[in-house]
């Protein structure tokens, strides 16, 4: 194969790479293996798993993908990221090639900034998350404008700067570049340009990163996706096993107090984000309300999928469920399966039916058949667990709730005809629970003997 | 006249064929229209066998559906439910429906249920969205509120006017194919509570008179044709089910032009007495239909051993 066919061929990947992240943020393959296995390349949402300590059956891709930039450089970056074919595209269209570079100390401080917060239970790498980033950028129309649509708007801008630097974000911002990049700095192998080089500049003039200077190559901010290699007209850029040079020990305590600085402010940056916890309903798998909101980086994965529409964020992006637009489907588990950090826990459906998120409460001064004296039961109707019960109240059917049975999914909340409060409101657990099952099956009575 | 084997052939047939089409012709051609009955029940087969005979029983579907005419099939497709859950209609039998009316002639077939649960699941559970388009019926969607369109109830007290949907409207043919259950508001649902499924807003109805709005709303429009799937049945915890606990296999069709008619025989199948489901009394006090079991023609018949 010709090396040039690689120019073609890397931005087809790239393309197919953004349409899966589009396909798993809005539930298309939903529930297939390889939706999950998809999700765990991509380092931050990922990496946050292992932090939690949550089993899950493809960290070990994720492990894998952290450690790829020590063998062969960033390849996530250069063919896979949907955000960085993005910025190439845009590029393509314009852009000014400067060779201008952000310090690297400073990435480093933003990314053990984020590294320093995680380990104080509070996920800041939302912030500066490519993935996290794209999944808000998707989700913008499900949630009410706030929080998230300013970040989204923000990381659409940051995007956007590569019409002025190319890949300004991946190589200033994104975490998981910078962590990519300082692995890739102690690469077993790495491009370089031999002294074969004609200076024509092609390579400078093409490169999607701007990385090259002269004839050396700025490997904080190369994402080895071979263009120089493939161009070179005299075949002079090389793909082998190469010794960094020595940066010298200023460099090293440059970028060694950037790191420091970052995991000493990160938990600081939690607690001053973390607090003020609203009264809300959260996904079941959430296990508790605290523990949700520690793990969530709102990257709105969810409340994409869902399909009701029930599941979307505050102003604050907070993730929640909002019985106004709709109800927490009972066979569905749409929001478990999506989750890339874990705040969503994967129970099996079976499991998740039961978890109990809330517990419905019927206000009976409202209540159409307890003030009016009139049938309506729209509640019980779509109550799926039977947890909404009639009752004889005269002539009329009145409904009354057996809490241990209620899971809290909502339905008879956005069923209840009664306008503009509800008369039958859930009321979130803060912890969440497991709801008893009615009987059913056939436990029987007696005995068999 | 010299004539070949092959031209006698060709006349035997036509007068073959021609006696066919005489011996069809239905008795009402020549004035005498044979008394359709008023109810049909069908009982012991399955729902597809039992629809046969049903509608053989009833005229054939000719005698509902016209050469041309663009045909609505309004099944119960409210829940994210499978066929063995019987909280939608069988499957099958809103395909044999669909099958049938296109056979009689329909230009097209419609079938749609503005559903409780989320629209796209309860198409897929139910197996009636992949039944239908196999059986050549088009699926329409009814979660917007521009497929629906502002009527006066003409009569309707509690319910004057409703946003309903545009296929019930302006269908030359509607066939309504509800399942029966009992149902925890409406004490059940059969023929007429289904036709909720057609209204854009029904939590009007439950906010301003569940059996008022269910008996006034066919004043819009009957159905020309229910065909009420009664063969596994919800008798309690209803509409929705808890499990297949809830369900009795009673293996049994109900047909009729006449709405009332048919849900106030229901209310045997479930055990209940037609007083016992109050929107029967008032629909037949508006004339929608008619509550004598005793003055109907009623058509029995047994399948299967």
């Amino acid at each position: 194969m010709n090396k040039r066919s690689l120019l073609w061929i890397r931005p087809l990947v790239q393309a197919l790479f953004l349409a899966l992240s589009l396909a798993v943020f809005f539930g298309l393959i939903q529930g297939r293996p390889w939706a999950a296995l998809y999700r765990s390349i991509h380092l931050f949402p990922s990496l946050s798993h292992l932090g939690w300590v949550s089993l899950w059956p493809f960290w070990g891709v994720t492990l894998l993908f952290l450690f790829l930039p020590l063998l062969a450089g960033r390849l996530y970056c250069s063919w896979l990221c949907p955000a960085g074919f993005l910025q190439d595209a845009l590029a393509r269209i314009r852009t000014r090639r400067t060779n201008a570079s952000t310090p690297f100390p400073l990435r480093v401080f933003l990314l053990f900034l984020c590294v320093g917060s995680l380990a104080f239970g509070y996920a800041a790498y939302e912030l500066l998350d490519h993935f996290t980033n794209l999944g808000r950028l998707y989700g913008i129309a499900s949630v009410p404008f706030g929080r998230d649509t300013a970040l989204a708007l923000l990381f659409l801008g940051c995007l956007g700067a590569a019409l002025r630097r190319p890949r300004w974000f991946c190589n200033t911002l994104c975490p998981t570049g910078t962590l990519s990049a300082a692995l890739q700095s102690r690469a077993a192998i790495r491009l370089s340009i031999s002294s074969s080089c004609g200076d024509c500049g092609l390579c400078r003039s093409l490169c999607p990163a701007d990385c090259i200077r002269g004839d050396s190559i700025d490997h904080t901010r190369c994402i080895h996706c071979f263009e120089c290699w493939a161009h070179c007209p005299k075949g002079a850029v090389r793909f082998r096993p190469d010794r960094p040079s020595p940066k010298g020990r200023a460099a090293f305590l440059k970028t060694a107090s950037g790191a420091v600085l970052g995991l000493a402010l990160g938990p600081a940056l939690a607690k001053k984000v973390l607090g003020g916890e609203p009264d809300a309903v959260i996904p079941p798998g959430g296990k508790s309300v605290e523990v949700f909101r520690e793990r969530c980086a709102s990257c709105l994965s969810c409340v994409s999928v869902c399909p009701t529409k029930v599941l979307t964020a505050d102003r604050r992006g907070n993730v929640l469920l909002d019985f106004s637009r709709g109800y927490c489907s009972f066979d569905c588990d749409a929001c478990l399966c999506s989750c890339p950090t874990g705040a969503i826990s994967r129970f099996p459906l079976e499991a998740k039916k039961r978890i109990k998120i809330g517990t419905s409460d019927i206000d009976r001064t409202l209540c159409i058949p307890y003030s009016k004296g009139r049938d309506c039961a729209a509640c019980h109707e779509v109550c799926p667990v039977g947890a909404v019960r009639l009752q004889k109240l005269g002539e009329v059917s009145a409904p009354i709730v057996d809490p241990e049975y209620c899971i809290g999914c909502g339905a008879c909340q956005f069923a209840c005809p009664v306008e503009p409060k509800k008369a039958i409101t859930v009321t979130p657990a803060k912890v969440h629970g497991v709801a008893f099952s009615r009987n059913i099956g056939s436990a029987g009575s007696g005995f068999p003997f | 006249m010299k004539s070949t084997r092959r031209e006698f052939l060709k006349q035997a047939l036509g007068v073959c064929a021609g006696a066919g089409l005489l011996s069809r012709l239905p008795e009402r051609a020549f004035g005498k229209e044979k008394p359709w009955p008023d109810l049909v029940a069908v009982k012991g087969a399955s729902p597809v066998q039992l629809f046969e005979a049903g509608i053989r029983a009833l005229g054939g579907m000719g005698r509902f559906v016209k050469k041309g005419q663009a045909v609505l099939v309004k099944p119960n497709i409210g829940w994210s439910k499978t066929p063995s859950e019987a909280a939608c209609t069988n499957p099958d039998l809103v395909a044999k429906v669909v099958a049938q009316a296109l056979r009689a002639g329909a230009k097209d077939v419609f079938v749609f249920d503005h559903s409780v649960n989320v629209e796209k699941e309860c198409y897929e559970r139910s197996g009636i969205e992949a039944a239908v388009r196999a059986a050549g019926g088009k699926m329409r969607s009814a979660e917007k509120e521009s497929s629906y369109r502002k009527v006066k109830i003409p009569g309707g007290k509690v319910l004057a006017e409703a946003l309903v949907h545009e296929l019930y409207l302006d269908c030359d043919v509607v066939i309504n194919v509800p399942i029966l259950k009992n149902h925890g508001g409406g004490r059940m649902t059969g023929c007429m509570k289904n036709l909720m499924g057609v209204v854009w807003d029904r939590r009007f109805y439950h906010r301003n008179g569940l059996m008022e709005c269910i008996a006034e709303f066919p004043l819009v429009r009957k159905p020309d044709l229910n065909i009420l799937d009664a063969y596994l049945v919800m008798t309690k915890n209803g509409p929705r089910g808890l499990s297949t606990e809830d369900l009795a296999l009673k293996k049994m069709q109900l047909l009729s032009a006449d709405l009332v008619l048919a849900d106030t025989a229901a209310t045997k199948v479930l055990d209940m007495e037609p007083g016992q489901v109050p929107y029967l009394k008032m629909a037949a006090d508006l004339k929608l239909g008619s509550m004598d079991m005793d003055k109907a023609k009623i058509e029995r018949v047994s399948l299967g051993s």
